[in-house]
């Protein structure tokens, strides 16, 4: 959806959709998982500086950190040289908290500087939006490199499993979502390592009871490999995730396990260049959870949402180009939902009035799902100066529509309304 | 008259420097306060045949660092354990045990992501279990009727002014069904000794009402939680026995370096278990109406004869109906819905964009701005977006406006108040229009605080 139209210029992508027919249950969760990036400075000690000047300085690395949707779970990659880690340790440079780490793990000996936190401490990870929390990878020596996390950019996908997706469809009575998270890899240069690309699969399942063609003896006994761990000795359970289409197999562009008889797995590891494709040019890939008669699959086609596209469901595509933003703080044209409540899908007696409010630096788009009332969807959008137009398109109706920028005023206040079919 | 006016006009100026320093510099290590605290309260009903009945009121520190929980219960047996529960996992988030009759309270500190994460969609329950297993259990909903003080404290509130650069910035939650007290505080006062709630006005001394001193350098502040509301055992306020009165005439209000502390290695730093002192307790409604009347301070002295700050609990306030903006600015909205939306709601306000803090106004100027969403109905499908913007930094001064609206037909009325220059403008709205936005008002910026 990014694509560099003129040099500081950008064409951004916003993909929004009224609700239609999503339950409330679904639509009040929690954004996403959330993707941060550190660059790490690595700690030279002060004996290394004055040693032959020939030796080149170390290269800085990233540590890249992913943060599950319910906050359940953080985990953590590393990519470093010239030193072996063997703690990660998180800090919030927050006012009131201490430079003592707030989280803390050792990095398995085998591995690459990688750890899972289970349920983080919700004062490292509300620092992070503000750009507060830092990483800091110890040694027996000491401090090795350090680094404070900002906002990652990365291509994030919601999916919705059941049975009835496999190819062909399976038994299993489990439903559930996952949020597919792929990050871009970064080439190495003199003077930073490079980063591959990372995927991160955080999903939450809900077992159900067998239904009547499950030969279980017992209603009360999960037909999932997800729900409790009636047997701790069964293999793990794989997640791949794959191209093609609905209805159809493709390849492998990612294979992954996850413990057995959790309801909520997660993975974070690094992708594979076929996977960040897909993810990043929406090219259609589904995800599988478990195999045989107890698998489960949804399907990811079209729309992504990136730090430059909000997607929610899958209609409406407002595109704003141009230079959206030179401060500090944001980078050009990110894309913030700025509200969770309002993504809610709202039932008033017969009506559904979903709205959804949506802002790149400097657009405001705020969406209605009035359909049951006009009928038609309300389109409101406020564009102040850097951003020279946008264009909204209706993808069910390929209805489009205009708005400029005022260049006397910088500002643009318009609404309008799209038939709702 | 002059003699009058400069002293209040100075320590205005020294409180819109703190606020907005706090609130608008990008400096490294200032404050950003993308939340409140957070209180939230659940009503316990007995299960499995238990007659229990009682409430569960809790306080999400605004650093998130720790929950603070008070519970009470009647009828059932004695509770042996409290839990924590996030709907969709399989065991509690956290558990601790508990002795007697209550009341309850206990600290969650680490306090888990998922708890915080689970509040708003309801999916955070809290359960109490005797020997024979579950007693009673309650689902915790956000507090509506809570009302937010951002409270600095520093020097030049105490009476008379102490000469100490350390400075305490405090989030007051008060609650009025049940009438509870949070105090949520960061400071960096050496050696901190007494830390107390006082009644009485700005620039005056007044009777200590609560003490908080128990909680100062104690790693287990849930511990000196006390049941009973009305500690006024202390009768004798020391405001007045600050040695160094003469330091007043320090025209340099730069006292706020004091928030970059968060440096490491500064050695003028209070101990780390002291530095966030919080307080989560019921009071009585006398005491929350004294509040209301901006009579009441907190107070906290450190080890060094001058390390007194103080800060007085007033201003600019955050509730259902008010947002505050970048501490200068009081935004209220009220309206009345005309369709059949129900039950209808004053407004309930909610910051929308706290790290969407800037906005581009042309290719060399930009301005901060933040959004504030006022819902007027119970399900919040009627909504009123209110932006304010500060433009000072392009000399365009502060803009507020109505930005957007969620409804068919509605009247409203937004409010702008400048606490500052005691300023205050309405936007009204009654024909009903979908979408309505206008550059409504333009308000100077503050005047340079250095002299």
């Amino acid at each position: 959806m990014l694509t560099i139209t003129r040099p500081g210029a950008v064409m951004l992508g916003l993909t929004l959709a009224a609700a239609s027919g999503a339950s409330a249950q679904v639509a009040s969760l929690p954004l996403a998982p959330s993707v941060w990036v550190a660059t790490m400075e690595p700690i030279v000690p002060p004996s290394e500086e004055t040693e032959d000047a020939v030796v080149p300085p170390p290269r800085s690395g990233t540590c890249t950190l992913f943060v599950t949707r319910s906050g359940h779970r953080a985990a953590v990659q590393c990519a470093v040289e010239g030193v072996t880690p063997t703690t990660v340790s998180l800090f919030a440079a927050r006012f009131g908290l201490s430079s003592q780490p707030l989280v803390s793990a050792a990095i398995p000996r085998e591995s690459a500087p990688a750890v899972t936190f289970d349920m983080p401490p919700a004062s490292i990870i509300d620092a992070l939006p503000a750009n507060e929390a830092r990483i800091e990878l110890h040694d027996d020596s000491g401090l090795l490199a350090r680094g404070i996390f900002s906002t990652g950019n990365a291509t994030w996908t919601r999916i919705t499993l059941d049975g009835t997706q496999v190819v062909p469809p399976s038994r299993s009575g489990i439903t559930g979502d996952c949020d597919v998270v792929v990050t871009e890899s970064t080439a190495g240069t003199f003077t930073v390592v490079e980063t591959p690309a990372r995927v991160g699969v955080d999903c939450a399942l809900t077992a159900e009871t067998a239904d009547s063609t499950n030969e279980s003896e017992s209603d009360d006994t999960p037909d999932s490999p997800f729900a409790l761990p009636v047997d701790d000795s069964r293999p793990p359970v794989a997640v791949t995730i794959n191209a093609g289409a609905a209805g159809q197999t493709g390849s492998t562009l990612g294979a992954f396990t996850v413990p057995v008889g959790d309801s909520r797995p997660t993975v974070w590891t690094t992708a594979t260049s076929s996977l960040a494709q897909a993810a990043r040019t929406g090219a259609p890939y589904y995800v599988q959870v478990g195999t045989g008669i107890d698998a489960i699959r949804g399907q990811a086609d079209g729309c992504r949402r990136d730090n430059y596209t909000l997607c929610l469901l899958d209609r409406f595509e407002v595109t704003a180009e141009g230079e959206l933003g030179t401060d500090e703080t944001r980078g050009n044209g990110e894309a913030e939902q700025i509200s969770t409540r309002l993504g809610l899908l709202r039932m008033r007696g017969i009506d559904t009035s979903g709205v959804q409010i949506n802002t790149l630096s400097g657009v405001t788009v705020y969406i209605k799902n009035s359909c049951k009332a006009l009928p038609a969807f309300t389109l409101q959008l406020t564009l102040n100066g850097g951003t020279t137009s946008v264009y909204v398109r209706d993808t069910e109706t390929a209805i489009g529509r205009t708005f400029l920028l005022d260049s006397v005023t910088g500002t643009v206040i318009d609404q309008t309304t799209f038939p709702c079919s | 008259m002059t003699e009058c006016r400069i002293p209040y006009f100075r320590r205005a100026a020294i409180f819109a420097t703190l606020t907005l320093s706090l609130t608008l510099s990008d400096a490294e290590a200032t404050i950003k306060q993308p939340n409140f605290s957070i209180p939230a309260g659940a009503t316990w009903t007995g299960v499995n045949g238990s007659e229990a009945t009682g409430r569960c009121m809790l306080l999400f520190t605004y650093l998130r660092t720790k929950a603070l929980v008070h519970c009470t219960i009647e009828g059932g047996a004695p509770l042996t354990s409290i839990q924590l529960w996030v709907d969709g996992f399989d065991v509690p988030v956290f558990a601790t045990p508990v002795f007697g009759r209550g009341p309850y309270t206990f600290t969650i500190e680490p306090l888990p992501t998922v708890a915080v994460r689970a509040l708003p969609t309801g999916a955070l329950r809290i359960d109490g279990h005797t020997v024979a297993g579950l007693e009673t259990s309650g689902t915790f909903q956000r507090a509506t009727d809570a009302v937010f003080f951002s409270v600095f404290m520093y020097a030049s509130q105490v009476v008379p002014p102490s000469s100490t650069s350390a400075i305490g910035i405090c989030i007051v939650t008060v609650l009025g069904v049940p009438s509870f007290l949070g105090v949520d505080c960061v400071h960096n006062v050496p050696n901190p000794q007494s830390f107390t709630f006082h009644n009485g006005p700005a620039f005056e001394t007044g009777e200590v009402l609560l003490d908080f001193s128990a909680v100062l350098g104690d790693p287990n502040p849930d511990d000196t939680d006390d049941p009973s509301p009305d500690d006024t055992d202390d009768p004798s306020p020391d405001d007045t026995d600050d040695p160094n009165p003469d330091d007043t005439d320090d025209p340099n209000p730069d006292d706020t370096g004091g928030i970059y502390l968060a440096n490491p290695g500064d050695s003028n730093v209070a101990d780390a278990g002291n530095r966030n002192p919080t307080i989560w307790r019921p009071i009585d409604n006398e005491l929350r109406v004294t509040m209301a009347a901006e009579h009441t301070y907190l107070r906290m002295v450190g080890g060094g004869e001058s390390d007194i700050i103080r800060g007085q609990i007033n201003g600019c306030r955050t509730s259902d109906s008010s947002a505050c903006a970048f501490g200068r600015f009081m935004v209220q909205a009220s309206g009345e819905p005309t369709d059949q939306s129900a039950p209808r709601l004053p407004a309930t306000a909610e910051i929308l964009a706290s790290s969407f803090d800037s906005v581009i106004v042309d290719e060399r100027q930009f301005a901060k701005t933040a959004t504030f969403l006022f819902s007027l109905t119970a399900d919040r499908d009627q909504s009123l977006l209110v932006e304010i913007t500060d433009g000072c930094s392009s000399g365009r001064g502060f803009i507020l406006n109505v930005s957007g609206t969620d409804f068919e037909s509605y009247q409203y009325f937004a409010t702008f108040t400048d606490l500052f220059f005691g300023y205050q403008d309405v936007i009204a709205i009654g024909s009903g229009l979908r979408f309505e936005r206008r550059q409504a008002f333009y308000f100077a910026c503050p005047p340079p605080t250095q002299q």
